[in-house]
């Protein structure tokens, strides 16, 4: 055997108590030395994997060999005694300990004292980061927090590490840093395990992919720089819904939103001459985050006042959300997680998103289920049933649910921001192809999303959003990505 | 299938609990000298020699239970329920009193209910007032007015421990079930906590009214008037309160005594409840006739066995705890965490 080899998961069969079967017999090795990226969509079935080789949940079947032996871990404690430590999308340290005490703890759990805290320094010069320790971790960016789990991974002895998603929630900058770390964890002699549905990242930083779909193994041993790209992502997706061809009516009629002489304040000062959104148009808002564009959706749906102006929504002039979504407006708000109600279950929250601002007066349990299958599985949430938490849904179906919904209510102006963020490819395009069904059948969409690719894919026209002012609206034939990017910094 | 298992698991819950408030009762037993199995058998099942006191206390603890779980839902945390039971049970005995109208006596009781909680709501809503603080000095305003009413103007000119009776028209009649007489409030207060249940689970107004509760921000985004959610969730909160001080008066007590003792702490009893209950109507209705069996109990074994009545009411202190625990810090991390 290969003695480079460090640890191998061989056949692994996780069926959950549910029945669900989130992973059919799927076998990986990691290697010192080597980057291993496992590459799949949102549910593939990645993490799962990578939880179980991190002793955090036992597969129903399968093996796991650390140095030609065979193991069982109880718990993590078992795997991070055994040199494996993972780093999770969301970081987990206690947000009212200090990061010193933080890793304090995780070292106690590896059963480990002062010469751990020798092996920071090490860490610190290999890695290259620096994290302040006195610190309380919920005072610190999570970028930070991610660099400090890192250091204390190898400080405790880690030779196999697991990334999950590690760039969610970097900057352009900080990834750079830690790609950097990658590179010189490698040289250290580390295994590397990670988790992503990226592309581009997997180009740059792995030596070797597995590709996951549905709980299987699509490839092994792929060399990212030998197959391209486009290739990787059908492997990862399988065959994609062609984007459906746009077919859409000449814009005409009295517009569905118009927007003059508007000055509004909230955040930052809004100022806006004329806006406007003709019925079968997609208006793009684009712009980088903060510039307004919160201050202008507000504006739109009625949650906040102008100083003055005239807001015309499909004729109207809406005084709350209520007003907005009776007159016949839709809104899919850019957060997710705050727009759902996590621990209230899906019918409730279909309930809640389709007849908050009117419905009827019962809500029975037999006409939250018609709801649910009338409205999920249209729109292809997958859930276990009407009556499971929507927390334990994926983000692709909670977004599905959100977008449903909204497009349940048969708007004729619908207001979307960032629709398709932190979504899988698939998913990403089911989203867009609803969006542009909607304005080919005659509604008026808001577009506000700050993905550049999305804005141009879908949008007639697109308004570019600066410190509060519209810098410019652009045709789609004439908008390049150069353009649009020098409208965006204010040239 | 799912319902059953998650039926026996409550079952259990409140069996352990049980067990581990009653194993340090038994030492506590030791302690006075008493023989702690009998003490203990005699706490959890003297219940049946008292049928009418148990229903009778099931049926206000349900209510002064819904009455802090209502605004929770909302997102409001009512201590003010004992206040408003006050209100009730005083307004219903001055009306009782005067008119002679059984009907008139809860309608207005409940109203003087609705006023008092209604008035922190208010304050909650339109000037931001912390409804914890107000609804805790108005349970002291309302202390003092009844004391000195009971004492000054409702006074027994007879009997002096007392107020003056409810006339016998103004009374509910009592109910005889297989045999044993038992107080009608209970009828009632089944049926609204019932009611309150299919409000909050079916209707619309209830599923808002939980959504402004667990997430203001998502209820504000879809046009949900919050303030008036919440106010209604007092208002609603305080016609229950009344409701069961109105419901003591004319179904079981007829007067209050000098010292107050007879319409005391049924309101704080109340919260233990619902936390103990999920906050769940149905599940208040569960732990209401639990939290009644032990009081009940605690009440008998305090002459038997000459253990002070503390020593009972460590029992079921611990049991509430124990079984409040889960409620409790799911509440407590949403005003940590989500609060702000």
């Amino acid at each position: 055997m290969d003695n480079s080899v460090v640890a191998e998961l061989r056949d692994i069969v996780k069926i959950y108590p549910d029945g669900v079967k989130a992973l059919d017999g799927v076998s990986l090795t990691l290697e010192k030395g080597k980057v291993h990226a496992v590459l799949g969509e949102n549910g593939a079935g990645k993490t799962t994997l990578m939880r179980i080789l991190y002793g955090e949940i036992r597969p129903t079947r399968g093996e796991i060999i650390l140095d030609g032996r065979p193991v069982r871990f109880k718990s993590t404690v078992d795997a991070i005694r055994s040199g494996i430590a993972m780093v999770y999308q969301h970081p987990r340290m206690v947000p009212t300990l200090t990061v010193r005490e933080n890793m304090e703890l995780y070292f106690e759990s590896a059963g480990l004292g002062e010469e751990a805290w020798r092996r920071l320094e090490w860490a610190t010069k290999v890695t290259g980061f620096e994290v302040p320790l006195g610190e309380r971790a919920e005072d610190l960016p999570l970028g930070v927090l991610q660099r400090a789990e890192i250091l204390r991974s190898l400080a405790a002895n880690a030779r196999i590490l697991i990334l999950d998603e590690p760039t969610t929630n970097l900057t352009p900058a900080e990834v750079g840093g830690l790609f950097e770390a990658i590179r010189r964890m490698k040289r250290e002699g580390l295994a590397l395990a990670y988790i992503t549905h990226r592309l581009p990242e997997v180009r740059e930083i792995a030596d070797t992919v597995t590709v996951l779909r549905r709980g299987k193994v699509v490839a092994s041993g792929v060399d990212p720089r030998r197959v391209p790209g486009e290739e990787l992502a059908r492997l990862m997706v399988g065959e994609l819904p062609k984007p459906a061809p746009r077919k859409r009516h000449k814009p005409h009629g009295s517009p569905v939103l118009l927007l003059e002489d508007v000055e509004a304040q909230a955040r930052i000062r809004l100022t806006i001459r004329r806006l406007e959104v003709m019925p079968g148009e997609v208006l793009g808002v684009a712009g980088v985050e903060g510039n307004g564009q919160d201050e202008l959706v507000s504006l739109v749906i009625g949650l906040l006042k102008p100083l003055r102006g005239r807001v015309e929504v499909l004729g109207g002039t809406p005084s709350s959300p209520r007003d907005f979504l009776r007159m016949g407006g839709a809104f899919i708000p850019g957060d997710r997680g705050r727009a759902l109600i996590q621990h209230f279950s899906v019918a409730e929250n279909l309930a809640f998103l389709l007849y908050a601002h009117q419905g009827p007066l019962m809500l029975t349990p037999r006409s939250l289920e018609g709801l649910y299958r009338r409205v999920a599985e249209e729109y292809r949430v997958v859930a276990e049933g009407p009556w499971v938490p929507v927390s334990s849904l994926s983000g692709g179906n909670q977004q599905k649910l959100l977008v449903g919904t909204q497009l349940h209510l048969g708007p004729r102006l619908l207001v979307a921001v960032n629709p398709t963020r932190g979504l899988d490819v698939a998913t990403t395009r089911y989203v867009r192809s609803l969006i542009d069904g909607l304005a080919a059948g005659g509604a008026g969409v808001l577009l506000v999303s700050s993905d550049l690719d999305e804005v141009l894919e879908l949008s007639d026209r697109i308004a570019v959003i600066y410190k509060g002012r519209i810098t410019g609206i652009v045709a789609r034939e004439e908008a390049t990505p150069e353009r649009l990017g020098a409208l965006m910094g204010g040239a | 299938m799912r319902l059953a298992t998650k039926i026996l698991r409550e079952a259990a819950l409140v069996g352990a609990a049980l067990m581990v408030g009653l194993a340090i009762g038994g030492i506590v037993a030791i302690f006075f000298n008493a023989p702690p199995l009998g003490f203990l058998v005699d706490m959890v099942l003297s219940a049946r020699h008292l049928p009418d006191m148990v229903v009778e206390y099931t049926a206000l603890l349900a209510l002064t239970a819904t009455a802090f779980a209502i605004p929770l839902h909302a997102g409001l945390f009512n201590i003010g329920a004992e206040g408003s039971f006050y209100a009730g049970a005083l307004v219903a005995l001055m009306v009782g009193v005067k008119t002679g109208s059984l009907l008139l006596a809860l309608l207005l009781g409940t109203l003087a209910g609705v006023v008092v909680t209604g008035v922190a709501g208010a304050l909650r809503v339109w000037l931001g007032v912390n409804e914890v603080l107000s609804t805790i000095m108005i349970n002291w305003v309302m202390y003092w007015v009844m004391l000195y009413l009971v004492v000054e103007a409702l006074a027994d000119p007879v009997f002096t421990q007392r107020t003056v009776k409810v006339p016998r028209e103004a009374r509910l009649p009592w109910i005889s079930v297989a045999g044993v007489d038992i107080p009608s409030t209970i009828i009632v207060s089944v049926v609204i906590i019932v009611g309150v249940w299919v409000f909050l689970r079916m209707t619309r107004y209830g599923l808002l009214l939980r959504v402004v509760g667990a997430n203001e921000e998502a209820a504000r985004m879809r046009g949900v008037n919050v303030g008036l959610y919440r106010l209604a969730s007092m208002l609603i909160a305080g016609g229950l309160a009344g409701l069961a001080g109105s419901l003591h008066i004319v179904g079981f007590s007829y007067s209050i005594d000098v010292l107050g003792g007879t319409v005391r702490n049924y309101g704080f009893n109340g919260i233990g409840v619902a936390l103990m209950g999920r906050n769940d109507p149905l599940g208040i209705l569960a732990a209401s006739l639990l939290f009644s069996s032990l009081l009940a109990g605690s009440q008998v074994v305090e002459p038997i066995y000459k253990v002070p009545k503390e020593a009972a009411d460590l029992v079921i202190g611990i049991v509430i705890i124990l079984l409040s625990a889960p409620t409790l810090f799911t509440i407590i991390r949403s005003k940590l965490g989500g609060g702000r």
